[in-house]
């Protein structure tokens, strides 16, 4: 479908504005002034800039809440949601998508410096991760890199995610964290369950993976236990009988 | 239209999740953003899926960027089509507006101008819409805060050259009549009736927000005195349309969406009890 050329035009002349890289003057100097005035046709990129930092807050709020924490206020976090909209502007009509790039790109930003570089980062992965899980498709089977995902963080990046909502933290003393985010298997509520070398195995076993020769070694026993615990957590869907449940932390 | 909506519904929001299954108060139809469904499993859809075992469901679209010049996501549209079999839709609605331009999505509801080359490419484009998702359309007049560059006419001859163009129904946000009027400091009622009201098969009311020198139209807030007096004016012309009633920011409880809610029906029973004005 072809567009009228006056209206390709308006088109051309408006997208740049929207992206906040011309002004609502140069709309007007291009296709003509607006009834409104210049200030509420310009109006238009206060409004796209506004969602484009929401979207970024709502999806993740513990990495606005440490930007916030070091400088003061909330303009850094600003500064960082503008500058992540140039760099990766919107695609497709899923909100959530265009915040899909900002853990990897929020690295080695200067908005963060020493151990909140990396915890930054962590954290961005941590709370994107979340909305994955959250919204994938369902599936019949154990959903991995869907519903449920592997991550090892340099320290516990679920409960500093938690924290740093707090009025005060410090960054936590590095110490690998191996977690699975995953939405629950039944009760469909995230959650976080630690993994230890048994739980990292039978995660490999369900899979059909290959494991290093130390989790090879475990005890059967121990890593078919540990699929119970998983499946009783809800990691897993259910295909064993279930014994006890560990505790899961639903982040 | 050919829709299963009737009475006084809500949005189903996500604040809402957990209590909306529990719901004992009048509550004739569920609107979703089909967005939020799209191609997403896990705890949304299982609550649309049991909701939609108990209300009908109305499914109102932010992206399909009806009058923008890209073309549409094929792959998005099948999604859509089988979301709104799913949970047993017979017609769907979007926005009269723009949302993306040269695949970069700026996730607002953009004005057009107000001009015939715009009205004419916006109808061709719902017809097309329609035909994909193998339903009737209803398209919704947009709040705004600039007329465009461009513009040769005014939103009312707009909407309904658009409308009468593309034979389609209008939802008619009596909110954003009520914004767009202050904004441009015209009177709410002669702006309302600027629009193609016969063509409504659907009503939004919500709240707006003054920021500066202009409202904003943010669903945060009840319904404004004024908005009611439209709404009831629209009803006493042309009977009870399906009502929406929106709060989409600082979603408060259930119950209290559910009373602003009440607020509507009661204008529509009182309106049906009402004895019927002689027509000269």
């Amino acid at each position: 479908m072809s567009v009228d050329v006056a209206l390709a035009g308006f088109f051309a002349a408006m997208a740049p504005m929207l992206a906040g890289r011309t002004a609502a003057r140069d709309v007007e100097a291009a296709i003509g002034p607006s009834a409104s005035g210049t200030d509420a046709l310009g109006f238009y990129a206060e409004l796209v800039r506004r969602n484009l930092h929401k979207i970024l807050s709502d999806v993740f709020p513990a990495v606005r809440a440490v930007a916030h924490h070091l400088h003061g206020d909330d303009r850094a976090w600003a500064g960082l949601a503008a500058a992540y909209g140039v760099a990766h502007p919107g695609r497709g009509g899923d909100p959530n998508r265009f915040a899909a790039a900002f853990p990897s790109w929020l690295r080695g930003r200067c908005e963060f410096e020493g151990p909140w570089a990396e915890l930054a980062v962590e954290l961005a992965d941590y709370e994107w991760t979340r909305v994955l899980a959250y919204h994938a498709r369902d599936t019949d089977g154990d959903g991995v890199e869907q519903r449920l995902f592997v991550r090892q963080y340099t320290c516990d990046i679920p409960a500093l995610a938690r924290a740093v909502q707090q009025a005060s933290f410090a960054s936590p003393a590095p110490r690998p964290h191996l977690v699975a985010i995953f939405r629950h298997a039944r009760t469909l509520q995230l959650g976080v369950f630690q993994l230890g070398a048994a739980g990292l195995a039978a995660l490999a076993r369900r899979q059909g993976l290959a494991v290093p020769p130390a989790l090879a070694a475990l005890p059967d026993a121990a890593v078919r236990a540990a699929v119970v615990s998983l499946e009783s957590a809800g990691v897993l869907a259910q295909r064993t009988s279930s014994l006890g449940a560990p505790p899961c932390h639903d982040a | 239209m050919g829709d299963v909506v009737h009475g006084v519904g809500i949005g189903l929001r996500r604040e809402h999740y957990g209590e909306i299954l529990r719901c004992t108060r009048a509550l004739d139809f569920l609107e979703i953003v089909p967005e939020n469904f799209v191609g997403r499993g896990g705890r949304p859809l299982a609550v649309l899926e049991a909701c939609a075992q108990r209300w009908p469901i109305a499914a109102h679209g932010v992206s399909a960027s009806l009058g923008g010049p890209d073309p549409f996501d094929a792959e998005y549209l099948d999604g859509l089509r089988a979301l709104l079999d799913r949970c047993r839709v017979t017609a769907y609605t979007d926005h009269l507006c723009y949302a993306a331009i040269g695949g970069t999505s700026y996730y607002d509801l953009l004005p057009l101008p107000f001009s015939t080359a715009a009205a004419t490419h916006a109808a061709a484009r719902i017809r097309e819409c329609q035909d994909r998702l193998q339903r009737p359309i209803a398209i919704e007049n947009i709040s705004y805060y600039a007329a465009m560059p461009g513009s040769t006419s005014d939103e009312g001859a707009f909407v309904r050259e658009v409308v009468e163009r593309a034979d389609c129904g209008l939802l008619l946000d009596v909110n954003n009549v009520y914004v767009n009027a202050i904004n441009a400091d015209r009177d709410p009622f002669e702006m309302l009736w600027a629009l193609p009201t016969e063509r409504t098969v659907r009503i939004h009311l919500a709240g707006h927000v003054r920021e500066g020198v202009r409202l904003v139209d943010n669903h945060g807030t009840a319904v404004d005195p004024t908005v009611w007096a439209m709404y009831r004016a629209v009803i006493e012309r042309h009977g009870a349309i399906p009502t929406l009633l929106e709060w989409d920011t600082d979603v408060p409880s259930l119950d209290r969406v559910l009373d602003e809610a009440d607020l509507a029906r009661a204008i529509v029973t009182e309106v049906a009890a009402a004895p019927a004005q002689e027509v000269a």
